[in-house]
């Protein structure tokens, strides 16, 4: 059974400018002590989408349809105040992404811990101090005792995240939500931090969503790949199947556009054009406005998640016996030509 | 260790408030408000003894000193200023002087009082606004600066004249009149702290609305209110001694530097030091608030600095390097001791530099 499962989500923001349908339909699951990948460029709706588990969207926005139901319990149904007896940090804790402003500045790191600590466990303040140095110990704090009664300025930006991490662990959560949290570290941080993720789950079996836009970062962390791409999710696989044999083709340019140290940089294939408006995405396909391999169907139909391998899905009307015969036609580059056909035959195989 | 943890829980509401101490601690650089801080200091010094002579000893100091100051005298009606009474007497022979020490306890006490129910209430309300947003916030704001177009003075006149003259309806009224000043500060406030990822982190992490409001957002934002509230203690002190002045504030025989004033003004010719010395007292309290509000809004405005930053610096500079238990550990000694001297040197010469000019 499904530790989170989320189906039909959808989140709009209630704008002047009309409503944005940052999270449009979509649907994943998690199993217990697994960990996601949930990638995509900026916009594409990752953000939106974590916090729309935890009721975390503000006003204008709205989390408008879905259902998210997590070890049981029907969080979609749940108000403010059960989610946060319930569920937000004790069951599913969050990790942010800028550790320079996810801290309070005029706390000390130790009592911000042992505040959720003791808000969420039947702990004394003594019991929920003692809490928050065994578990800056844990994140890899040196010096615990003494680096728990100081202030957040006094911690570089790696130290901040494994606080923010150690914060995140406090209550022993089911799930950590990880909102991009090595974007704004350096790349020796990152590494670290990375491996901090790693650890804690092969310790403590937590299940993490990890949401970034870095296809590296996803390869050291999850076991599972989904990529989205404005507002839906394109393709799910493992990540080695999603590596070796990307389907869709948002995929499979996300891929190409990504820089690998046994790769030349002029290989590199920048994604032409910007994802577009999602106040009023295309018809049909969303990916359809910077698709190479559009095609006319791609307007009319919205792609169903096709069935593509064992836990492998994708988006995408290529994959679809139907339209398979069709000639792709526009801007299509002899190497796109040569994955579509490998990709294309094995989809109506899978069908 | 379970003894050092308790100290630090202990500590921990103490510490909450670094962000004000630090400011507290910046302020040792600016002359004035040092010199608003001594004014104050004399001022609470003054208050403290005249209650307590008041209360525990039944005013035997300030009658060793100067006498009673609700003693009347007949014979020494408007007496001048002498050894005997330094600021002379008033129209019953009372000791001027003595009676500005009774009223510094008066004058103290409005602008605490008044100034926390405006602080304390202000802060909630503001806050809450802000932080509930929408039309919640609307109502409240709109509420307030209805209370806030209306002149203050006028307002407490009214007040008084429905309450009915008292001392206490006397903190109640500019306590009112204080709410909406701080509302409006501590809202801006809260509305730009709302926005922080902190914020959301402590929302993510399931805590209620009222504990992010109380412990996260407003310690944030207290030090800003907290200018704002030195600096309107010295109105509210000019205010509650016109209400005095204008009848409505303190009743007789409680001496008030207002109704002192009162008073005086029949017998402005004849003997004007009944009326100076408190005109005089009102005038160097209320400078006293203000200097040190100045200098607690300096030190909090990031934009300024408080210590002349190259003499400054230097000499912490050159102090350091010449502690050796303060100095780098990894460091040479030669090395060290090179410093030390060019450090000293630059002091010098940052100070020839500025004598020449």
């Amino acid at each position: 059974m499904s530790l989170l499962e989320v189906s039909d989500l959808r989140t709009y923001f209630y704008t002047d400018g009309g409503i944005v349908r940052a999270v449009d339909g979509v649907d994943f699951e998690v199993k217990a002590g697994e960990s996601l990948g949930l990638v995509g460029e900026s916009g594409a709706g990752k953000s939106v989408t974590v916090k729309s588990l935890l009721g975390l969207i503000d006003v204008p926005g709205k989390v408008v349809d879905g259902e998210i139901y997590f070890d049981g319990q029907a969080l979609h149904e749940m108000s403010d105040q059960e989610l946060r007896q319930n569920v937000r940090g004790s069951d599913i804790s969050f990790v942010f992404q800028d550790p320079m402003s996810a801290l309070n500045p005029v706390y000390t790191v130790g009592s911000q811990i042992a505040e959720i600590v003791e808000y969420h466990t039947d702990r004394t303040e003594t019991e929920a101090w003692d809490r928050a140095v065994t578990l800056l110990d844990d994140v890899g704090i040196p010096d615990a005792e003494q680096r728990a009664d100081q202030y957040p300025h006094e911690f570089s930006g790696g130290m901040r995240q494994r606080v923010l991490i150690a914060m995140a662990l406090s209550c022993d959560p089911k799930l950590i939500i990880a909102d991009e949290p090595t974007t704004a570290l350096d790349v020796t941080i990152q590494a670290q931090i990375i491996e901090l993720f790693e650890e804690i789950q092969e310790k403590y079996g937590t299940a993490i969503v990890y949401v970034t836009h870095d296809l590296g970062v996803v390869r050291e962390v999850c076991d599972r790949v989904a990529v989205m791409y404005l507002g839906k999710i394109v393709e799910s696989a493992p990540y080695d199947e999603l590596y070796q044999d990307p389907h869709h083709p948002y995929t499979q340019m996300l891929m190409r556009s990504v820089v690998t140290p046994d790769q030349d940089v002029s290989e590199l294939e920048p994604i032409q054009g910007t994802m577009p408006s999602a106040v009023d995405p295309p018809s049909g396909c969303r990916f359809r406005t910077r698709c190479p391999r559009t095609f006319d169907e791609c307007g009319r139909y919205e792609p169903p998640r096709i069935q593509v391998g064992e836990n492998h899905d994708s988006a995408c009307l290529l994959h679809d016996d139907q339209f398979e015969k069709e000639e792709p036609t526009l801007h299509l580059g002899s190497e796109v030509a040569e994955t579509n056909s490998t990709s294309g035959t094995r989809g109506a195989h899978d069908e | 260790m379970s003894t050092d943890t308790s100290t630090n829980i202990q500590n921990k509401e103490f510490e909450t408030e670094s962000g004000v101490l630090a400011t507290i601690k910046e302020l040792r650089h600016s002359g004035t408000a040092i010199g608003g801080l001594l004014i104050v200091s004399l001022l609470l010094v003054m208050a403290i003894v005249s209650t307590v002579d008041i209360i525990l000893l039944d005013n035997a100091i300030i009658k060793s000193l100067f006498g009673d100051p609700h003693e009347m005298n007949s014979l020494q009606i408007y007496a001048p200023p002498s050894m005997e009474h330094p600021m002379g007497t008033d129209q019953y022979g009372r000791d001027v002087l003595g009676r500005i020490i009774y009223g510094s306890r008066v004058a103290l006490a409005i602008g605490i009082i008044a100034v926390g129910i405006g602080f304390f209430g202000g802060v909630t309300l503001g806050a809450f606004a802000a932080y509930k947003g929408g039309y919640v916030d609307d109502i409240i704001m709109r509420a307030l600066e209805t209370l806030y177009s209306i002149p203050g003075l006028v307002l407490a006149m009214t007040m008084m004249a429905i309450l009915g003259p008292s001392i206490y309806n006397l903190f109640f009224a500019y306590g009112i009149i204080g709410i909406p000043a701080y509302a409006r500060v501590i809202r801006s406030e809260v509305l730009s702290i709302r926005e922080e990822e902190y914020i959301d982190a402590a929302k993510a992490a399931g805590l209620s609305n009222s504990k992010i409001l109380f412990r996260e957002i407003i310690p944030n934002g207290l030090s800003a209110v907290l200018v704002q509230a030195t600096l309107s203690m010295g109105s509210v002190i000019i205010g509650a001694a016109a209400l005095s002045f204008l009848g409505f504030g303190v009743q007789p025989p409680t001496a008030s530097w207002g109704r002192m004033l009162n008073t005086a003004q029949s017998a402005l010719l004849i003997a004007p030091w009944v009326a100076i010395f408190p005109g005089l007292m009102i005038f160097i309290t209320v400078m006293g608030f203000n200097m040190l509000g100045d200098g607690l809004r300096d030190a909090m405005d990031p934009r300024t600095s408080l210590r002349s930053p190259k003499m400054e610096s230097l000499e912490e500079y050159a102090d350091r390097v010449d502690d050796p238990t303060k100095a780098d550990p990894a460091g040479s000694d030669e090395w060290l001791a090179g410093t030390a001297v060019s450090g000293k040197d630059a002091r010098k010469d940052a100070t020839d530099g500025g004598e020449r000019r």
